[in-house]
């Protein structure tokens, strides 16, 4: 089989990992086109001993880590809070996050892309987790009235890295909360204490700022019925740790921040 | 604010063989990161639906040819 052949079914994926890893499609194609006439120029740069796939990816690296073509921005898209938060990662450790996370690489064969041990892959990859760890960091508003569940929640958020600043127990306190500091996450119960809606707090506090905002609640119905805002995460008590974490990870990761919904004929 | 997030710094001096830094900077867990991995996916899949530039197709032809010259 020739390389080309051998490469032309990696080739989309090569495209997506070159986007996922420049930032844009245009800039991610301009180092796989760059890679293609590399190896046209030296056909024997190819490592044909390797898994094409893999051979084709430590090409595609060995050109993105020398060159610099020219950074092609493009307009910023709903997926802008991605890339920034990919291109913050230090290089090696957004090269390995993106080809475990997004091509589904093993170690072996990332370390070989990487020409790299896979020891040394292991820990890129507990560095990307630490880094996007870090970059996700944030102050944590909670509305929940049930306390067992809240010191559930805070600890929980604090093992993310987090900060709680407040724990607020009514509608009125949630927004009071606010006034004092602005949370960058609201993880927010529906039916508080006093008889008040936590989805009433969260439409209140969305009248300043967006922010990303995770209704976790035994009444999903009032969510689903209630004027809510968009977009907006739903966790169901009792609710599992790990999903409770993944669904932070993700609103943060995404940056999907909460607005109020446009009202019609209502207010 | 600003001193609690200092704290959450890594100290090299904690990080020890036993994987003591990690407590001092939380990490992802794996479930974590597959998570968003696959949120990332998601977002990247149109890429794989679209047909292959024509400069790639040109460029693989020359590659062949290239090797067909050496070979």
């Amino acid at each position: 089989m020739s390389i080309a052949q051998a490469i032309a079914p990696h080739l989309p994926y090569l495209r997506r990992f070159a986007r996922a890893l420049t930032g844009t499609q245009q800039g991610g194609d301009a180092y796989a086109v760059a890679t293609l006439e590399a190896l046209i120029a030296d056909p024997n740069s190819f490592e044909r001993e390797m898994e094409p796939r893999v051979a084709l990816y430590k090409a595609f690296l060995k050109v993105w880590g020398s060159i610099a073509i020219n950074q092609v921005t493009d307009t910023p898209s709903a997926s802008g809070s991605i890339t920034r938060n990919l291109a913050a990662l230090t290089p090696p450790a957004r090269v390995a996050f993106l080809l475990s996370s997004v091509e589904g690489f093993t170690h072996e064969q990332i370390a070989g892309a990487m020409g790299r041990s896979p020891e040394d892959v292991a820990g890129l990859i507990d560095e990307a987790g630490r880094e996007i760890a870090q970059q996700m960091a944030t102050d944590v508003l909670i509305i929940e009235d049930e306390p067992i569940i809240a010191m559930d929640l805070e600890s929980l958020v604090e093992g993310l890295g987090h900060r709680v600043i407040e724990v607020a127990r009514t509608r009125s306190e949630a927004v009071e909360a606010v006034k004092r500091q602005q949370p960058g996450l609201v993880l927010a119960d529906i039916q508080l204490a006093d008889g008040s809606s936590g989805l009433d707090a969260v439409n209140d506090i969305l009248e300043s700022f967006e922010v990303p905002v995770i209704f976790i609640t035994a009444y999903p119905e009032r969510f689903l019925t209630g004027e809510r805002p968009e977009p907006a995460f739903l966790v169901t008590k009792p609710f599992r740790v790990e999903t409770v974490k993944a669904v932070i990870s993700q609103a943060l990761f995404f940056d999907q921040k909460s607005h109020r919904k446009e009202k019609s004929a209502v207010g | 604010m600003t001193q609690k997030k200092s704290a959450r710094r890594p100290d090299p001096a904690k990080a020890g063989p036993g994987g003591v830094g990690r407590e001092a900077t939380p990490g992802l867990v794996p479930q974590i990161q597959d998570h968003i991995g696959r949120q990332l996916r998601a977002v990247y899949e149109d890429v794989l639906n679209q047909p292959v530039p024509d400069r790639f197709k040109e460029l693989m032809d020359k590659l062949d040819e290239k090797l067909g010259e050496t070979e």
